[in-house]
């Protein structure tokens, strides 16, 4: 296992690839989920990863443009950057394992990039883990968030600020820093008009894993997406919503099921 | 400027970052820094990539680490204090072997802060010319709250359950059904929780209640930061420093406190993030020179007698 840096000067990006197992049948892209989810859950999910690479499943860890070790400042990550940069991640694993099958497995906002890679460069599997289907709610509910951050972390007594106030900011296209992290005008608007998911699962076979709280959202498009043809395992697991905190919490039950399907589907 | 960099602890490799400046400075100084628990080197909101980028820009040399089997390192190991302890020195002798630095600072927040003062105690020769401690864990209370992820312990069980008064409770147990319910659930959760705890939370306990003598012992210059809404530094100032019986008051420009107003424990806003960066480069700067730091927006007050510098109105 190894760290690198891999796209080019002007946009240098950070990986981590296990050693080259002969032959890989089966290889996963790892898509960290956003902002402080990504460091919350980054030692966890390092350390699964190398679980399923013991299990002769390596997965390909990359932080997009703007995060982590990879090049530039939040202020420069957007969706469609991060969305190509899991293409280029998607190329790397491809050199570097050689895999009969390649996935692209996502937690959160992380999971949608990955379906919206999929669908600019097909892959055979995608895993999503607690995808956001509704990235303008899952919007609202970051600036909500904050400002209870705010009110909890900061001893903030009084309402500075709203998420109309927020919204009217990045409108003037001036960035909102949001609990360190530098909220792009360009983010906001990708975000805010971020549409439906497409019709057909962009992967010969998705592995969908969902919370009880995101059975509803998740079921239709499930539904939806069984009508193409397509292997969806879907199920719904009471996990708790360990991206939230540090701690060594894992989500064991969704772990235990996507080792399941994807050992049953080779 | 970054390169990527693998050091050698014991039987364990480390997936490391060095920070280096675009041009050779005159004295080669580098700054080891050092993160909290169950983190990355990237650091919370990336606070310890851009610390190092800025440390680069004036002329430094920052290293980041990963702990060994743990986030980018290979392998898999739980991670204890005495781990994080193990790799400290092999990092530090490489950082200084590689860079042919003249000197090295610690730098470390939070947990990892309480790893540069034990570290620190340990490298005899090799012990740093200087440390930045950022929102110091030293009170050992704090290291059982949740977000540590080690679980309750029974000394702080007991002890919320002895608060109030008993006689009342004893007979309201008696006389309230409801009451009686929801201390047997009560006394569940309490039972799950302890059952669940892990050893490594006594040995840490043990640990970070030693960081309080180590300070008062350490002879080198150390510069204390803490926001002033962060928990940590309510128990430092009211537990672990209480009436300044660790004698920093005395000890002068040596022990130096810095207060972020408005700032809580990880300075989660972009605002607090740049001071603590600015202030970590004239630290540094002020350190490698010889100097005092002048730190910028700044205003000088005390508490309990040590002179404490916050952020200017």
């Amino acid at each position: 296992m190894g760290a690198c840096y891999f796209g080019t000067d002007s946009h240098r990006l950070y990986g981590v690839v296990p050693e080259a197992v002969d032959p890989a049948s089966t290889a996963l892209v790892f898509c960290p989920p956003f902002a402080e989810e990504m460091v919350t859950t980054y030692a966890r999910f390092a350390t699964w990863g190398k679980q399923l690479e013991a299990e002769g499943i390596p997965v390909v860890r990359f932080h997009p443009f703007g995060t982590g070790e990879s090049g530039g400042s939040f202020g420069d990550f957007t969706l469609s950057s991060a969305v190509r940069d899991a293409c280029s991640a998607g190329e790397l694993a491809r050199q570097r394992l050689a895999p009969t099958r390649l996935g692209y497995f996502g937690l959160r906002l992380g999971a949608s990039i990955a379906v919206q890679a999929a669908c600019s460069q097909p892959v055979d599997l995608l895993v999503l883990w607690s995808p956001v289907t509704n990235i303008s709610q899952y919007l609202r509910e970051l600036f909500r968030g904050l400002l209870a951050k705010e009110m909890v972390h900061q001893g903030v007594t009084k309402v500075r600020r709203n998420t109309q106030d927020m919204v009217a900011e990045l409108e003037s296209e001036r960035p909102v820093d949001l609990m360190g992290y530098e909220f792009s005008p360009q983010l906001y608007r990708e975000m805010a008009a971020a549409g439906k998911w497409p019709d057909a699962p962009p992967a010969k076979h998705v592995i969908w894993l969902a919370r009880p709280a995101e059975e509803k959202s998740a079921s239709a498009i499930v539904e939806q997406w069984r009508k193409s043809g397509s292997r969806i395992d879907f199920a719904v697991l009471p996990e708790p919503a360990f991206w939230e905190e540090f701690g060594s919490t894992f989500a064991d039950r969704f772990a235990a099921k996507t080792l399941e399907c994807l050992k049953t589907s080779v | 400027m970054t390169e990527l960099v693998t050091i050698r602890s014991g039987k364990w490799e480390l997936s490391g970052v060095v920070h280096a400046p675009s041009v050779t400075p005159p004295k080669r100084v580098g700054v080891v820094l050092l993160h909290e628990n169950f983190n990355t080197k990237f650091g919370t909101h990336r606070m310890f990539y851009q610390v190092g980028e800025a440390l680069a820009a004036a002329g430094f040399y920052a290293l980041r680490y990963d702990n060994r089997g743990m986030c980018d390192s290979p392998g898999i190991n739980a991670l204890t204090f005495d781990a994080r302890l193990a790799d400290v020195g092999p990092a530090t002798q490489f950082f200084k072997k590689e860079y042919r630095l003249d000197s090295v600072f610690f730098w470390g927040l939070c947990m990892g802060a309480a790893v540069a003062m034990h570290a620190s105690a340990a490298m005899g020769a090799e012990i740093p010319k200087g440390i930045m401690l950022c929102s110091l864990l030293a009170d050992p209370g704090d290291v059982s709250l949740p977000q540590f992820g080690y679980g309750a312990t029974p000394s702080r069980v007991v002890a919320g359950l002895s608060r109030g008064n008993v006689l009342k409770r004893a007979s309201r147990f008696v006389t309230d059904g409801t009451y009686r319910k929801n201390v047997g659930r009560m006394l569940k959760g309490v039972v799950t929780q302890i059952a669940a705890r892990e050893p490594e939370l006594e040995r840490l306990k043990k640990y970070i209640g030693q960081v309080g003598e180590l300070l008062r012992r350490y002879r080198g210059p150390i510069v204390l930061v803490f926001g002033d809404k962060d928990p940590c530094w309510t128990h430092f100032d009211e537990r672990v420093n209480a009436n300044d019986q660790l004698g920093l008051a005395k000890m002068g420009s040596k022990r130096i406190f810095l207060m972020v107003e408005g700032g809580d424990h990880t300075f989660s806003s972009m605002k607090q993030t740049q001071t603590v960066i600015e202030w970590t480069v004239e630290w540094a700067q002020g350190l490698r020179d010889g100097t005092a730091a002048q730190y910028s927006h700044s205003k000088l007050g005390e508490n309990r007698g040590i002179p404490v510098t916050s952020i200017a109105d």
